[in-house]
């Protein structure tokens, strides 16, 4: 009789503990230090006040992207570019009836106008009248080690379609330039256009603390252009980055994966690190209506409440 | 450590000794479990063992201290644990600030230049690593170096290490629970020079 | 007069005779009950329970590691299990049972019939419930070891429940303690220091380890939920505390907490070799010095828990190094007096075919696996080089727990079983269990020896898809599945031997040599 209890018993605990853990499983809660430790090593002069350069010796290619991307990021797209914009999997895809939303979401869709824009690397993009295959077009042959991948200057990376705009424009450019001319274009494609400076016709104070943004639902006309004074009110570094919806659905694997620090974000304009007390500012201009997120993409920021958007009248999306 | 000092087979002399120890345990286990004749051992038998054992204390005792005192003489030397973050320092090739947070680690070099995830050092080089953590305790670990290191908030801990003569990159990781993240909490540590792109 | 050497005293007499004990219990006895027999059965089961529970924890966190990238559990969840796994494991299972094994037995050996202070024992394992229930409840993910600042950080509104918890662990513990050297104590007195049985000075060092460091673990859980709650900040850097601090607190109750299921399950061996070998043990005073330089070493060694934490290993580093690989010395001469013992004459058939006796010797293999292991653990330039935090700690520590101590858990079990019962399990099962643990463990613990020389980090829920890292987390996880199924094998055999076995009558263990039935051997 007691054996048999001990059994029952045991096998309850067992169902109900394992229930409890791993059903029942509660949200994540990670309380931020009181006082971090960046006030006290700035005075004590180990680490130099204020904004600190970015180091231009890292190179993009230290941080490479899984070939998974691609096809996540095309999956992406491809959930998004619903005629009914009913986004199935999970519902939060919903945006309304405009017909424009998939491709502001997505910028790099939007490229079936232009046939230089097609990229090998991203198939769906081929609307069909170029031929994706880009490994011997013209000006756009980008594939110099013959991966069958655009590869640039500094980066090898399938990007999205916003890095071979380079030679779309000025063919002699430094590479810094480059990359800030593909950005620039990218943004321009995604309909969001993000420069250090600017004229500007609102500001907006965002201010990052553990673990969400001061407003994580911003309003914008197209065509507006917002000044951000970003700050890092929190105690712990943040990084900041926009992304267009359909890049931030495909990388999302990423937070499954062991070498997500490893990696590298394509992004419309990031910040990547923000100690505590650093502020940036930076010109949003709108181009069009859209949506786009903004987040802290470090391991686990953006599960526990670090993301929000930014979006013209309409396009917002339940998050 | 040893891949600091430039030393080769420290590692492998031990564990190399654990398993001829072992094995010679096992094998008298098995001996007295199987072997037909049976062996009454004397007393005497056993100061022998302990004087062996002696020997085995005495043995890794030495020669860990050697090397781990080997490895503390530039950081003592030069006053870096008094002093703590000195760019002055002139026992290492470079310094580099270490910031580990919740989670991800930022390096700072000489030149007050930050790079989230990726730390740049030359093929061979000694470099110092300064750790602070800002939060919560976190480990620094560089398989591809030998060295682990765990620190906690409000205090500095330097380690150094030699850097991998092959050009390429190399792990960082952390090696403290220090959250949910700490799974992710890798970095590079990059090694300069002519690289093959295969280097992955 | 009764020594270790006496093995009359380990069979025949009416006070070992098997009868079906837990037959005639009924719920109020278990609960209720002072006999030190009820007690040693409730502990016992309860154990076993907690095993189970640890078990399929670590089932489930296994299931998530054979392949990297997360499937099934994020970080939390993960951290969960593995912190429970952890905490009851060390605090449910493994210390509880082998000190239950000590209530049974010490009563026996030392021929005094009952357990003083009782009552003890009885609070001991009410308090060690209601730890449990808290610590479910509060769901902690900080790993078992719960380092502040994060664990004073993470776990949200019902974390607090967890530190009681622990509290209330280091006041059971603390009992336990308390009853188990009074016992030992009394025995000496009675018989004589000269003629203890080795029982009575396992007894005796396992009452000072556990009362000599209990204290401090119940200090540090008060400590912690003042922390936790605001009202003082000793361990919290960002208010002024220091984590050293803890560390040093901690891990002063932390290694002698590896040391509370070692001497039990030493004792028992000491104990049980005879009994089955039908001689005594090789060296009496190489047993009793043994024990002596362990508890004290036991004591002193725990700085090499955060060795790589200090920038400068200064003399306090090189001592607990000294120290550290000095103690590695009592327990090898605990293996060299066993192995001793084996050889000195003839393995009697029936010792060969009993499954208790077989579980001893594996785990006298694991300890010796484990224990030889430690030897870079100790040594401070291979600990910060490639040992510190990596899959080389956890395979040092289960292969002496679960190899060492776990195997002599099963042993006592299956020994004490005919005594409990009055029947005798099922041997082909119990083969079998016998079987897939060894298999199991030994391929755990090697794989995982394996990964910490390939630098696989401690506490993750997911890692880079290397081939050194993969293929053996795969294995592991089989590994792991095959000691789960040995485990429910086991519990198979229990419940349905314990209605259906064969009834026991004289000596279950009578040792028997194929020719005459040899007499025990005469004291001395």
């Amino acid at each position: 009789m007691i054996m048999r209890f001990f059994l029952i018993f045991g096998l309850v605990l067992l169902g109900g503990t394992g229930w409890f853990i791993v059903v029942e499983t509660p949200p994540t809660v990670q309380a931020a230090p009181v006082v971090g430790e960046y006030a006290r090593l700035r005075e004590e002069g180990i680490i130099p006040e204020g904004d600190m350069a970015e180091n231009e010796e890292i190179e993009h290619d230290v941080f490479g992207v899984p070939p998974e991307d691609e096809a996540m990021i095309e999956a992406a797209s491809a959930n998004m570019d619903m005629g009914d914009m009913d986004m199935g999997d999970d519902g939060q895809m919903d945006m309304g009836d405009d017909g424009q939303m998939d491709m502001a979401a997505d910028p790099e869709m939007d490229m079936a106008a232009d046939p230089e824009m097609d990229m090998a690397a991203d198939p769906e993009m081929d609307m069909g009248d170029a031929p994706a295959d880009m490994a011997d077009g013209g000006a756009m042959d980008m594939d110099m080690d013959g991966d069958g991948q655009m590869d640039m200057a500094n980066a090898d990376m399938p990007a999205q379609g916003d890095m071979d705009m380079a030679d779309a424009g000025a063919m002699e450019m430094t590479a810094a330039d480059e990359e800030e001319a593909d950005r620039l274009m990218a943004g321009q494609m995604a309909g969001l256009i993000v420069t250090d400076e600017g004229d500007f016709d609102r500001e907006i104070a965002l201010s990052m603390t553990e673990w969400t943004f001061s407003e994580l639902e911003i309003d914008a006309e197209p065509g507006e252009r917002i000044q951000f004074t970003l700050r890092n009110d929190g105690e712990i570094v943040h990084e900041f980055m926009f992304m267009g919806m359909a890049q931030m659905q495909g990388v999302n694997y990423r937070a499954r994966r062991a070498d997500w620090n490893l990696l590298e974000h394509e992004a419309l304009f990031e910040k990547s690190l923000l100690l505590p007390g650093d502020e940036i500012t930076f010109v949003v201009e709108v181009v069009r209506p859209g949506v786009w997120m903004f987040m802290c993409m470090i391991p686990y920021h953006m599960q526990m409440g670090m993301m929000g958007q930014l979006a013209t009248e309409g396009m917002a999306m339940d998050m | 450590m040893e891949n600091a000092l430039g030393l080769a087979g420290y590692q492998s002399t031990m564990m190399i000794i654990v398993f001829v120890v072992l094995g010679f345990g096992i094998a008298a286990l098995f001996a007295a479990l199987f072997l037909p004749t049976r062996w009454r051992l004397p007393y005497s038998m056993e100061f022998l063992f302990i004087g062996l054992l002696l020997v085995m204390v005495w043995y890794g005792d030495s020669r860990s201290a050697e090397i781990y005192e080997a490895y503390q003489a530039p950081l003592e030397e030069e006053g870096v644990l008094e002093t703590g973050y000195d760019p002055e320092n002139s026992n290492f090739d470079q310094v580099i600030r270490v910031l580990a947070f919740q989670w991800g680690f930022a390096f700072i070099n000489e030149e007050d230049e930050i790079s989230r995830n990726a730390a740049v050092v030359q093929p061979g080089e000694r470099v110092l690593f300064s750790l602070f953590a800002n939060d919560v305790i976190h480990g620094f670990n560089i398989p591809a170096a030998g060295i682990t290191a765990e620190f906690e908030p409000g205090a500095e801990r330097d380690v150094w290490i030699r850097a991998p003569e092959e050009p390429g990159r190399y792990l960082i990781q952390c090696l403290n629970y220090c959250g949910v993240g700490h799974a992710q909490m890798k970095a590079w540590l990059v090694v300069e020079g002519d690289e093959d792109e295969a280097e992955a | 007069m009764a020594s270790v050497h006496d093995a009359e005293r380990m069979g025949g007499k009416p006070h070992w005779e098997a009868a079906d004990i837990i037959g005639k219990m009924t719920l109020s006895t278990l609960l209720f009950s002072h006999d030190y027999r009820h007690i040693a059965i409730k502990g016992m089961l309860t154990s076993i329970v907690m095993l189970g529970l640890g078990g399929l924890m670590a089932i489930l966190f296994r299931t998530e590691l054979a392949v990297p990238d997360i499937q099934f559990f994020d970080a939390r969840p993960y951290m969960s299990l593995m912190t429970l796994h952890g905490m009851f494991m060390v605090f449910g299972f493994i210390i509880p049972f082998v000190v239950s094994i000590m209530y049974y037995m010490i009563p026996k050996i030392l021929g005094t019939e009952q357990l003083l202070w009782a009552r003890g024992a009885q609070w001991s394992w009410w308090l060690l419930i209601i730890a449990a229930v808290l610590l479910v409840i509060s769901r902690p993910d900080f790993t078992w070891t719960f380092y502040p600042p994060m664990a004073l950080r993470v776990g949200g509104e019902l974390i607090w429940m967890g530190y009681i918890a622990i509290v209330l662990v280091a006041i059971s513990e603390f009992i336990a303690g308390v009853v188990l050297f009074k016992n030992g104590w009394e025995g000496a007195r009675r018989i004589g220091w000269k003629k203890l049985p080795l029982m009575g000075w396992g007894a005796l060092s396992e009452g000072l380890l556990l009362a000599g460091s209990t204290p401090m673990l119940g200090l540090v859980g008060i400590i912690m939920y003042t922390d936790w709650a605001g009202i003082t900040a000793l361990y919290d850097p960002s208010r002024g505390g220091d984590v050293i601090t803890f560390m040093y607190m901690f891990w002063f109750y932390g290694h002698p907490a590896v040391y509370l299921p070692l001497m039990p399950a030493v004792a028992a061996l000491y104990t049980l070799l005879p009994r089955f070998l039908g001689r005594p043990i090789w060296s009496y005073w190489s047993a009793v010095t043994a024990f002596a330089l362990l508890t004290v070493l036991g004591f002193i060694v725990y700085p090499h828990h955060f060795q790589p934490a200090e920038n400068v290993s200064g003399w306090l580093q090189r001592t607990t190094q000294i120290l550290t690989l000095a103690i590695f010395i009592p327990s090898t001469l605990h293996v060299f007096n066993w192995i001793a013992t084996l050889w000195s004459d003839k393995i009697p058939d029936s010792a060969r075919r009993a499954i208790p006796f077989k579980f001893m010797i594996a785990s006298i293999f694991f300890l010796m696996v484990g224990g030889v292991t430690a030897y870079v653990n100790a040594q401070i330039a291979t600990d910060s080089d490639f040992v510190h935090n990596t899959y080389f700690v956890p395979a040092h520590f289960h292969a002496m727990f679960v190899g060492f101590m776990a195997n002599m858990a099963m042993a006592g079990f299956y020994y004490l079983y005919p005594y409990f019962t009055g029947r005798m399990f099922n041997q082909t099962l119990a083969n079998t269990h016998f079987w897939m643990w060894q298999i199991g463990i030994f391929a755990k613990v090697t794989l995982m020896y394996y990964l910490g020389f390939n630098y696989f980090p401690r506490w993750v829920v997911d890692y880079l898809d290397l081939p050194q890292w993969s293929m053996p987390q795969m294995m592991l996880t089989g590994a792991a599945y095959l000691i789960g199924l040995g485990f429910i094998i086991f519990v198979i055999n229990t419940m349905i031997s314990s209605t259906r076995g064969a009834t026991v009558s004289g000596d279950p263990w009578a040792i028997d040599d194929g020719d005459t039935a040899a007499a025990p051997v005469p004291a001395e």
